[in-house]
């Protein structure tokens, strides 16, 4: 049904664009704490800000600002709704 | 089994036990305000993620019962990734832990309260008799959400208090929920989440905040303040902005309080010296005390200017957002994001600094900040600063703005700012080479700042500042008066000036004992004891220089700043600044550095290497200058 998503990481993500977590590629302390912090697998949020010079990304999702690091954001795999 | 636990006898009043509450819950949720308000204790609050980095414990008495109240950091989960969550997760479920509560007060964020069920259904597992203090509740109402506290009553299984801590409205109903016991109720989630995995645990709690709260369409101003708050252009620039109308303000604004207080001291020791008769007692009232302490105490502006700025960023929300800003250009020096709170604090004072960083996950990044949190220039430098820069610099305007004085102030923050990530850089690159835990950070809501807050830290960080001048620097003053009054060697002079009984006094021959080790600073005998003084305490050093060089009397009525700069050559003066930009002159730091890396090597370590660049760098500066 989603035939215009497309699967990338989190590191490639623009922001204004809205994504759900597909899941993670590799397990650490990292992803774990993500997934506390509610980013589990289908859940969606918005790009809001990125840093300058490639610096952390600000996300909204279920109430939450977050800013992720871009370092390791690869192993985050998030397909883009719109 | 609700509620009967807590009977058990060697909990109850056989004073045998005093019960433990401890105070759990995530991040940023409210929980230190609470927990001041209910112990009277005024904890360090901030809005920011990880402010409480260490348990406070205070004994409360509730009704006629006591009980031992525990401020845990707040933690998202009970598998710790920190030093500081750690110490939350230890205390809760660690079987022999010295923390281990009997109750849980669990305090949960209202307006945001996902993740606090997500931690509040790990606690559960524990078993422990637990209330729900819920927080924040106004917020909800000004937005105009709804809260339904009977519905998450019915979902955890224990019963829930509304709270608006900044206030104190419910604390009272909260505490007498407390001395009754029975309000503890061993919590019974319903439904039950799948399983423990992470993954059912979220859904549940996602699943129950549906039927919990109600969010109104958010008019939060948090977006849209972000939106040009950490714009790529316009966020750096503010936050430039920012930090620069601070330094403007350590001068302009504290300068006219700076010169009231010291005409008031300058007006009690012309009080002593006129209504005494000239002696050794007016001598030391005058030259010994007020001399001594006064001098200290004319720097109180500054340090609340300096208190009042940091509460405020902290409070309103915008260091998380600073902490993201500088993420990238931390990175450049292998720390991150995360490091910058640490070291802000730094500029405070190295302790809560060092402190703090117990937050960052990374064991070496952690490390590698606190070995430069030393050279973050502290509140106690401050007095030795700005007496110099005032004594030596004009007060003219530079490009119309900026003060010349604030200009060379924030030219020494930078350059210990600079040279403390350079060592960051190094560090990182050598002894502490690995790779580390990314930034991630939660944004706290923007909020204004409480200006009971606001006060009361500024008040307290002003006491304490006061404290000291009232204890370490009036001993170290008397000290340095006393011996500075004991002739040792001979005068061949039978009427020896002040300067020649200076001279050849106990401080004098000590000063010139070590004088020739920093001659290539270019510090004479005096300067050189101001230096060797100030290693117990910084501020120590404008003390012992108002005492060595208002030697006589009647000087003591113009200012300290003045005389500085007819006695001490320009060269000399940027070469202490030079040498205090640097030097790890604080005793409590080194002890604060010895309790956080368990060992000595590493505050022995931070203590030469600070040294060596204070050392060699006002040598540099002195033959550059001269």
């Amino acid at each position: 049904m989603v035939t215009d998503s497309t699967d990338m990481t989190f590191k490639e993500l623009k922001s204004g664009k809205r994504a759900t977590i597909i899941g993670y590629a590799r397990t650490t302390d990292f992803t774990d704490r993500l997934m506390e912090m509610g980013l589990t697998p289908g859940t969606s949020f918005d790009v809001l800000s990125k840093a300058p010079m490639g610096g952390p990304t600000e996300i909204f999702y279920s109430g939450s600002h977050i800013a992720v690091g871009m370092h390791e954001s690869e192993s985050i795999l998030v397909k883009i709704l719109n | 089994m609700p509620s009967k636990n807590n009977l058990d006898p060697n909990h109850m009043v056989g004073q045998t036990k005093i019960p433990t509450i401890a105070f759990v819950g995530t991040p940023n949720c409210g929980k230190t305000t609470l927990f001041n308000a209910i112990t009277g204790l005024r904890q360090k609050i901030g809005n920011f993620p990880g402010v409480t980095v260490d348990s406070a414990i205070a004994l409360v008495t509730v009704g006629e019962k006591k009980y031992r109240m525990v401020d845990l950091p707040g933690t998202y989960s009970l598998s710790p990734k920190s030093p500081d969550e750690k110490l939350t997760a230890d205390a809760l479920a660690e079987p022999n832990s010295q923390l281990k509560p009997d109750f849980v007060v669990f305090v949960l964020d209202a307006s945001n309260p996902e993740k606090c069920l997500f931690l509040f259904a790990q606690v559960a597992e524990l078993n422990i008799p637990t209330l729900i203090s819920a927080t924040m509740i106004d917020e909800v109402k000004a937005s105009g959400g709804v809260f339904h506290d009977i519905e998450l009553e019915r979902k955890t299984g224990v019963q829930v208090f509304g709270v608006v801590g900044t206030k104190g409205l419910g604390v009272n109903e909260l505490i007498s929920a407390i001395g009754s016991e029975i309000s503890f109720q061993v919590p019974l989630l319903s439904p039950k989440p799948n399983s423990t995995a992470t993954e059912d645990v979220v859904q549940w709690s996602r699943q129950s905040v549906g039927d919990i709260l109600r969010r109104s369409e958010s008019k939060a101003p948090t977006k849209k303040i972000d939106q040009i708050a950490l714009h790529p252009v316009a966020g750096p620039l503010i936050f430039a902005f920012i930090m620069i109308a601070f330094f403007q303000s350590i001068f302009t604004v504290a300068e006219p309080i700076m010169n009231g207080l010291e005409l008031l001291i300058a007006f009690a020791q012309t009080h002593v010296n006129t209504q005494l008769t000239a002696g050794l007692l007016q001598d030391f009232l005058s030259q010994g005390v007020l001399a001594g302490i006064g001098s200290v105490i004319v720097f109180v502006p500054q340090i609340a200017i300096l208190f009042l700025f940091i509460t405020i960023l902290e409070d309103s929300g915008y260091l998380a957002r600073a902490a993201f800003l500088v993420d990238r250009s931390m990175g450049l020096f292998g720390l991150q994001g995360r490091s910058f709170v640490p070291l802000l604090g730094s500029f405070a004072c190295a302790i809560p600094g060092i402190l703090s960083a117990r937050s960052i996950p990374s064991p070496r990044d952690r490390l590698a900040t606190m070995l430069i949190a030393p050279l973050m220039t502290c509140s106690a430098r401050l007095p030795v600063y700005t007496l110099l820069i005032g004594a030596f610099f004009p007060a003219g305007v530079l490009f119309g703005f900026l003060s010349i004085r604030a200009a060379v102030l924030l030219g020494l923050y930078l350059t210990a700012i600079v040279s403390g990530l350079l060592v960051a850089l190094l560090l990182k690159k050598t002894l502490l080479s690995g790779s580390t835990m990314p930034f991630l950070i939660e944004f706290p809501p923007y909020r204004l700042p409480s200006l009971r807050n606001v006060s009361i830290t500024v008040w307290l960080r002003v006491m304490d500042f006061l404290k000291t001048a009232g204890t370490t620097i009036l001993v170290l003053s008397v000290l340095m008066w006393g011996l500075s009054r004991i002739p040792v060697s001979d005068l061949n002079n039978p009427n020896p000036t002040r300067e020649q009984q200076l001279e050849h006094s106990a401080l004098g021959v000590m000063g010139k004992a070590f004088q020739p080790f920093f001659s290539p600073c270019g510090f004479d005998w005096k300067l050189t004891v101001g230096i060797l003084a100030s290693f117990t305490a910084r501020e120590v050093f404008v003390s012992v220089m108002a005492q060595l060089y208002s030697a006589d009397a009647r000087n003591s009525e113009s200012s300290l700043r003045s005389i500085l700069s007819k006695n001490i050559t320009f060269a000399s003066a940027l070469s202490v600044l030079a040498f205090y930009v640097y030097a790890l002159q604080c005793m409590s730091t080194i002890a604060v550095l010895r309790r956080e890396t368990r060992s000595w090597k590493w505050p022995l370590f931070a203590f030469a290497y600070t040294f060596a660049l204070a050392y060699s760098s006002s040598v540099i500066v002195y033959y550059i200058a001269r």
